[in-house]
């Protein structure tokens, strides 16, 4: 898994690339942490070079949400695709987060 | 005995930690690739062993040392399907007695190993689990379509 990141004083685009399972889903956890504690009240977190993310990845992201909304802050996820889109699916996932259909929405509706 | 029908197959041991696990992804991915499987097949299978071992290290196995157990991993591609045996001498766990977190449940209430069950179940067509002596054997499977 690699972690792209580029920012602005309030919001934050993260490019999760590779796949993301139980051995480094912690990694995306850190990093999503140190954000939301570091002020960031936008995340977008774009999906679409993302192979696959396992349960351990999904939850990193619930927790993540959970602590953006804390804060009244606002979390998109957008790339959703393939396997992953799949996954979001079976879990119920889709509806528990803010998706977008495209990086410009994404980044718009982080920053409304 | 040797199954005529079997084409292709691969063994790894890992033990008991957390970098184990990507290890064991690495490993699947090179023999899905040495047997020409497709990349969305590939991907299946690993997330269905990454949410399996990760199942075993951090409940079947909860408590115990990281390096301490051996986890014994089998591929075996057959003409039309594929078979990944995941074998442990830990305590009993059947994780198919689990039951799955239902679909659509609130994120908050989900438990650890819920979700990842259900994606096991919807990643591949069959899960047999036995408990042979003092091991754990549980084995996916998966149709291959289109294949000769």
């Amino acid at each position: 898994m690699e972690i792209l990141e580029s920012r602005t004083k309030e919001l934050a685009i993260l490019h999760v690339i590779g796949r993301v399972n139980s051995s480094n889903a912690f990694e995306l956890d850190e990093r999503l942490r140190l954000l939301v504690q570091g002020g960031c009240r936008a995340i977008v977190l774009d999906l679409d070079r993302l192979d696959h993310m396992t349960s351990a990845g999904f939850r990193c992201l619930l927790r993540a949400e959970k602590q953006v909304l804390d804060t009244a802050g606002r979390l998109v996820l957008c790339g959703l695709h393939g396997l992953t889109l799949e996954l979001f699916e079976t879990a119920g996932y889709l509806e528990m987060f803010v998706v977008a259909k495209s990086r410009d929405e994404a980044l718009r509706q982080a920053a409304a | 005995m040797d199954d005529p029908f079997k084409v292709l197959a691969s063994r790894l041991t890992i033990v008991n930690a957390r970098s184990e696990v990507e290890r064991a992804a690495v490993w699947l991915g090179n023999f899905c690739a040495q047997a020409a499987l497709p990349e969305d097949l590939t991907a299946r299978l690993q997330v269905a062993l990454d949410e399996v071992l990760s199942n075993i290290v951090n409940h079947a196995l909860a408590g115990t040392p990281e390096g301490h157990r051996k986890i014994r991993l089998q591929v075996r591609l057959y003409t039309s399907n594929l078979e990944l045996e995941v074998t442990d001498d830990g305590p009993f766990f059947d994780p198919t007695g689990q039951r799955p977190v239902p679909q659509a449940t609130r994120a908050a209430e989900h438990r650890e190993g819920g979700v990842g069950l259900l994606f096991v179940r919807t990643l591949v067509d069959e899960i047999r689990f036995v408990r042979d002596g003092e091991i754990n054997r549980l084995t996916l499977c998966k149709r291959l379509v289109g294949r000769p």
